[in-house]
C-alpha cells in the first residue's frame, strides 16, 4: 500500500476562530492527505501528545490571537523534549517581522490571511514527507 | 534485526514514540511489521476490546470520550482507536474523533488514535486487528474501537471485539426496524445515548422486545440495554459494570479463549485474503497473458476451467 | 493564481444579479407594506423619522490592548479625536475566563484586547473617564456578567448611580455556540446567566443595552449574508423567549436589545439585509410576541466593517473595502459604526491606521451628503427586489430552526453551525477556481513588498499583567474573596439572578478566573461538538 502524508491540524491558545483552520482540514483531505483535526482550544502540551500518539508527519497550527511567539516556541519546544522530529508550520494573523522570528525559531512556514488553500497544499506536497520505520 | 529488537522493548515499555511509529508502520502495511507483529502478538496483555457501532449521529465518540474518563478515575490506562472513512477518489481523510474526546489531549495514560479506513468495507480499517495488537501488548486495557458509522452494515466490529455495543439514539428518523436486519443481532450491549430525549423510553422497549423474541439459554449473555446521557453523567457507570460484567462471563468457562481464537482467526482471514488475493491477481495475469491466442474468447470457459485446476491443485489436495 | 478577474454573477450570498431591474421585479409592490416612511412600521426605511438628521450615527471604534493603563490612553486619544463612544476589546484570557497568570493565558495576555484581570484593572482601564456619561461597549460573552459586575461595582465605588450607566454588553452566548466559539458553561447555564443580566439590567440599570444579538460573528465564521441574518433574527427571538419566560413583560426589555451586524464587500446585498432585517424584525415581535410599544419593534443596529473582507496582501487596498462598507452601513441606516483600519490582518491598529479609519466616517458623514436623506435607496427596483428576496430566504431559515424548536435545539443538532461551515467551504473554493475576485490576492498580484508600520505589544506588558495580578491576590484579604466566591456558589446553586452575588465577589477582589471557575464548578464545562 502506498504511504500516505498523514498531518496534525489544529487550534492552539485561546481563539475560537476555527473558519481558515477547517477549509485547510478540508482542503487537504482533498488533496489526498490524512488529517487529523485538534478541535479547539488546545493547549501546546496536548498538540504535542496528540501528534506523537497519531504518528504525523507534520503539524500545522492555527492561531488568530497574536499569541503565536509563544504557542509557537512552546510546542517546538514540548517537541524537542520528547524528541519527536515532526516539522510544524502555522498560520495566522502573524506579522512579518513575527514570520522572520517564527522560522527562525524552528518554524517551516507560515500562511497569513488570503492565502490560497492550492499554496498550502502544494506547500505540504513539496516539503512533506510520510515517515517510515 | 537489532531494530526489531529495539521497537519491541520500546512497544514493551509503552513508549509513545515507538509505538506511534510502529503503527505507522502497520497502518501502512510496511512488509517490515510482520516480523514485529509476530513477536509482539505473545506479549499481548489480556485486555478487554470493545467495539461501539451504531448509526450517524449518535454520540459514539462522546461516549468514548464519557467511558474513557470514568475508566481514568479507576487509574486504568485506555485505548481507543477511532475510525474515519477514506475518500475512495482521492485516499485523503478528516479523522475528526478526537475533537469530542478533547479533555484526554494531554493525558498519556489515554493513547488515542485515529485511523483511515482506507478502501476497507465494513466500518473498520484494514490495519486495525494489528493496531490493536500493538496497543494490547502496550498493556492498554480496555480498548475502544469506534467503527466509520455509516450505517447498518458495520457487523464486522464483532469479529475484532470482545465486547461489542450498539449504540442508537431517539430521534434519529431510522427506526430499529430497517436497522435490526444486521446491526441488531451483533449486540452484547445496546446503548439508548442521548437518553435525555423524550423517546429514549420507546426506543429502549423497542430493543427490549426484540431482544425478548430471541430465545438465550441461561449460561449464554443475555444482551443488555442500557441508557445513557454523557451530558447528564447518566447511565455511565451503569454502562461500565456492564462491560466489565461481560468481560466476566467471557472470562469463565474458556469463553475467553474461544472468542479469542475467532478473533485470531478473522485476522489470519484478513492477511491471508491480501495475500492471496495479490497472489492470484498475479498469477491469473500471468496465466491469461496470450491465454486465448488458441481458443476463441469466452470469459465464462475460461474462469471455469482456470477455477477446476485451482482447486484440484489448491483446495482438494488439502 | 493566471485565473482571469470576473464579475460577480450572483452575490455572496447566491443571489443572482440580473442585467437590469424594472418594475416587474416589484409587482404588486406596495409601499406601506413593505416600506413605510421611515419611523413607521415595519421600519424597513428607518427606525427614525429624521434619521440622521436627528441623531447621526455613533462613531464606535473597538479598542483595547496591553494594560489597562495603555488602553486608557487609547481611549483618551480616541475621544479626543471626536469619537462619541467607547468599545472596549478584551483579550482572549479575559474573554475565556482565565487569570493573566494561569498557564492557557501564555502568549495571550493584552493581545487582541485589554487584559482585565479584577476590579483594580477595570477602574485604571476607565481612569479620568467619567462612567455616568460616556456610553461604553464591552465585547465580552461567556464573561460578560464578571466584568459587568466590575463595571457596577466601579461605578459604585465612584459614586455613579447605576440608573444612569449608558453602553453596550454584547452578552451573546448564543452565537458563541453558532460561531465565535468562546465559551465556558454548557448551553443552558450560559443562556441563564445572559438572561439574568437582563433581568438585572430591566430593574436595575435601565439605559443600558442588556445584548448585542450579533452577527458580526456568524459573517466572519463564513455565513452568507443570509444566513447571518437568518441565525441572528433567531437567536434575538430565543432571547426573547426566554426573557419572557422569567416574568419580564416584553415592553419592559426588549427596547434595549440591539443588534449588530457585519458590513460585508457585496455593497447592494449588504444595504437590502439591513432593511430586510428591520422589516423582519418588527413583524416578528408584533406577531409572535403582541409588542405593544413601538420602540420593542425597532431593530437597532451596529455595524462593523468585514475583517474577513479585508486581506494581507497590498494592505492599502484595505482602506478603500472598508470605505465602501462602511457606506453600505450607512445606506443601509446603521445606529453606530466600527470601520477597520488596514493594518488588522496583520496586528491590532496603529494608532495612525486606527485614526485614519475614524476619518473614512468622519468623511462619510459630514463630506458625502449621504447622510442627509433617510434611505436614499428605497424604491429601487434593485433595492427592493433584493430586499424582499433576502427576506424570503431568511425567513425559510428562520422557519426551518422554528421546526428543531429553536435556536437551542438546533445548535445541539449542528444545523447552523453545518451551514455556516458548508457556506464558508464554497466560497473558498469559488475563489481557488478564480470564480470569485479579490483584488491583490487572486488577481492583480505583485511581488512588490508592501510593507506597513505596525503595532506591537511586548512580552513587558505581559509580564507587567502577570506582577499585577498575582500582587493583587497577595496583598488582598484572601477569606473575603474566599466568602465571595463561596457565596456567589450558594447563589448560582439555588439558581438566583447571580448579578448582586457577582458584584459582591468582584468587590472582594476575586479575580475574574476565580470567580470564572466557581461558577464553572456549578455549572460544569461545554464541550466542543464541531462539523468539519
Amino acid at each position: 500500500m502506498e504511504k500516505k502524508v498523514r498531518l496534525l491540524i489544529g487550534k492552539v491558545g485561546l481563539d475560537g476562530h476555527d473558519r481558515g483552520v477547517k477549509i485547510v482540514a478540508r482542503a487537504l483531505r482533498d488533496a489526498g492527505f490524512e488529517v487529523v483535526y485538534t478541535g479547539l482550544h488546545q493547549t501546546p502540551e496536548a498538540i504535542v501528545n496528540m501528534a506523537i500518539q497519531e504518528g504525523v508527519d507534520a503539524i500545522g497550527l492555527s492561531i488568530l490571537s497574536g499569541a503565536h511567539l509563544e504557542l509557537f516556541e512552546r510546542v517546538l519546544c514540548l517537541l524537542k523534549e520528547k524528541g519527536a522530529t515532526i516539522p510544524v508550520f502555522g498560520g495566522g494573523i502573524i506579522p512579518p517581522e513575527d514570520i522572520v522570528a517564527l522560522k527562525k525559531m524552528g518554524v517551516k512556514e507560515t500562511f497569513t490571511p488570503g492565502a490560497l488553500t492550492d499554496q498550502i497544499v502544494k506547500w505540504i506536497e513539496d516539503n512533506i514527507v510520510p515517515q517510515s520505520l | 534485526m537489532p531494530k526489531v529488537q529495539a521497537i519491541l522493548e520500546g512497544i514493551l515499555k509503552k513508549d509513545a514514540l515507538t509505538a506511534s511509529r510502529l503503527l505507522r508502520a502497520v497502518d501502512d502495511q510496511d512488509p517490515k511489521t510482520i516480523e514485529i507483529l509476530e513477536k509482539i502478538y505473545p506479549e499481548r496483555k489480556p485486555s478487554q476490546v470493545i467495539g461501539l457501532t451504531g448509526p450517524p449521529g449518535v454520540g459514539k465518540s462522546t461516549l468514548i470520550d464519557a467511558l474513557v474518563a470514568k475508566e481514568r478515575e479507576g487509574g486504568a490506562c485506555v485505548g481507543v482507536l477511532a475510525i474515519d472513512p477514506s475518500s475512495p477518489f482521492t485516499g485523503g481523510a478528516l479523522l475528526g474523533d478526537r475533537i469530542r474526546m478533547s479533555r484526554h489531549a494531554s493525558d498519556p495514560d489515554v493513547f488515542i488514535r485515529s485511523l483511515a479506513s482506507r478502501g476497507r468495507m465494513g466500518g473498520l480499517s484494514a490495519s486495525l486487528q494489528d493496531s490493536l495488537v500493538v496497543m494490547q501488548a502496550m498493556g492498554y486495557s480496555p480498548i475502544f474501537v469506534e467503527t466509520v458509522g455509516t450505517g447498518q452494515d458495520e457487523v464486522e466490529v464483532l469479529r475484532v471485539s470482545h465486547t461489542t455495543l450498539v449504540v442508537l439514539a431517539p430521534g434519529l428518523g431510522d427506526s430499529i426496524q430497517s436497522l435490526k436486519a444486521g446491526i441488531m443481532e451483533i449486540a452484547d450491549i445496546y446503548v439508548v445515548n442521548k437518553a435525555d430525549k423524550d423517546s429514549a423510553r420507546t426506543l429502549q422497549s423497542e430493543i427490549e422486545d426484540l431482544i425478548g423474541m430471541k430465545a438465550y439459554a441461561p449460561e449464554d449473555w443475555q444482551p443488555r440495554v442500557i441508557l445513557t446521557s454523557p451530558a447528564y453523567d447518566q447511565g455511565l457507570k451503569e454502562l461500565q459494570e456492564a462491560i466489565k460484567a461481560h468481560w466476566t462471563y467471557l472470562n469463565k468457562a474458556g469463553r475467553r479463549r474461544l472468542k479469542e481464537e475467532q478473533i485470531a482467526k478473522q485476522l489470519v482471514i484478513g492477511r491471508m485474503q491480501d495475500k492471496i488475493l495479490h497472489l492470484l491477481e498475479t498469477k491469473l495475469n500471468h496465466l491469461l497473458e496470450g491465454a486465448w491466442k488458441d481458443e476463441i474468447l469466452n470469459p465464462y470457459t475460461m474462469s471455469n476451467k482456470l477455477f477446476e485446476r485451482f482447486k484440484q491443485q489448491v483446495v482438494d489436495e488439502t | 493564481m493566471g485565473t482571469s478577474p470576473t464579475l460577480n454573477m450572483t452575490s455572496l450570498s447566491g443571489i443572482p444579479f440580473e442585467t437590469f431591474y424594472n418594475e416587474r421585479d416589484i409587482e404588486g409592490f406596495d409601499y406601506q407594506a413593505k416600506l413605510g416612511d421611515p419611523g413607521t412600521f415595519p421600519f424597513t426605511r428607518g427606525i427614525h423619522a429624521d434619521m440622521y438628521r436627528g441623531r447621526l450615527w455613533t462613531m464606535r471604534q473597538f479598542a483595547g490592548f496591553g494594560t489597562a493603563s495603555d488602553t486608557n490612553a487609547r481611549f483618551r486619544y480616541l475621544l479626543s479625536q471626536g469619537q462619541t463612544g467607547l468599545s472596549v476589546a478584551f483579550d482572549m484570557p479575559t474573554l475565556m475566563g482565565f487569570d493573566s497568570d494561569h498557564p492557557s493565558s501564555l502568549g495571550e495576555v493584552g493581545k487582541c484586547g485589554v487584559a482585565v484581570d479584577s476590579i483594580e484593572d477595570m477602574d485604571e482601564l476607565f481612569a479620568e473617564i467619567p462612567v455616568g456619561e460616556v456610553s461604553t461597549s464591552m465585547t465580552i460573552n461567556c464573561t460578560a456578567p464578571i466584568v459587568f459586575a466590575m463595571y457596577l461595582a466601579l461605578a459604585k465605588r465612584r459614586g455613579v448611580p447605576l440608573s444612569s450607566l449608558k453602553g453596550t454588553l454584547q452578552n451573546d452566548m448564543l452565537k458563541e455556540f453558532i460561531a465565535q466559539k468562546e465559551w465556558i458553561y454548557p448551553i443552558e447555564p450560559s443562556l441563564k446567566l445572559t438572561i439574568d443580566i437582563v433581568e438585572f439590567c430591566t430593574n436595575h440599570v435601565p439605559l443600558w443595552n442588556t445584548i448585542s444579538i450579533s452577527g458580526y460573528h456568524i459573517r466572519e465564521a463564513g455565513s452568507t449574508a443570509v444566513q447571518e441574518l437568518a441565525f441572528t433574527l433567531s437567536d434575538g427571538l430565543e432571547y426573547v423567549k426566554r426573557a419572557i419566560g422569567r416574568g419580564l413583560g416584553v415592553d419592559q426589555f426588549a427596547r434595549r436589545y440591539s443588534f449588530f451586524f457585519n458590513a460585508h464587500i457585496d455593497f447592494f446585498e449588504e444595504i437590502a439585509k439591513y432593511r430586510a432585517a428591520r422589516r423582519i424584525w418588527a413583524r416578528e415581535m408584533k406577531e409572535r410576541y403582541g409588542v405593544q410599544d413601538e420602540r420593542s419593534l425597532w431593530m437597532r443596529f451596529h455595524t462593523q466593517t468585514a475583517g474577513c473582507s479585508l486581506t494581507a496582501q497590498q494592505p492599502h487596498n484595505n482602506i478603500v473595502r472598508t470605505a465602501i462598507e462602511a457606506l453600505a452601513a450607512v445606506l443601509g441606516g446603521t445606529q453606530s459604526l466600527h470601520t477597520n483600519s488596514l493594518d488588522e490582518t496583520y496586528a491590532l491598529p496603529t494608532e495612525f491606521a486606527a485614526t485614519l479609519a475614524l476619518r473614512t466616517q468622519q468623511v462619510l458623514a459630514y463630506e458625502t451628503g449621504v447622510p442627509s436623506t433617510g434611505d436614499p435607496l428605497g424604491g429601487s427596483y434593485f433595492i427592493e427586489s433584493l430586499t424582499d428576496e433576502i427576506e424570503g430566504r431568511a425567513m425559510d431559515y428562520i422557519r426551518r430552526i422554528d421546526e428543531y424548536g429553536g435556536m437551542v435545539p438546533a445548535i445541539e443538532a449542528g444545523f447552523p453551525q453545518k451551514e455556516i461551515q458548508e457556506a464558508a467551504c464554497l466560497y473558498q473554493k469559488e475563489l481557488n477556481q478564480g470564480k470569485r475576485t479579490i483584488v491583490g490576492v487572486n488577481a492583480f498580484a505583485s511581488d512588490e513588498d508592501e510593507s506597513i508600520p505596525l503595532l506591537r505589544v511586548g512580552r513587558k506588558q505581559q509580564e507587567e499583567q502577570i506582577r499585577k495580578v498575582r500582587e493583587l491576590r497577595a496583598r488582598r484579604s484572601n477569606a473575603t474573596a474566599q466568602k465571595g466566591l463561596d457565596a456567589l456558589k450558594q447563589a448560582a446553586e439555588q439558581g438566583e439572578n447571580l448579578i448582586p452575588a457577582l458584584v459582591s465577589a468582584v468587590e472582594s477582589l476575586a479575580t475574574l478566573g476565580e470567580v470564572a471557575k466557581a461558577l464553572q464548578e456549578v455549572y460544569g464545562k461545554y464541550r466542543e461538538v464541531s462539523y468539519i
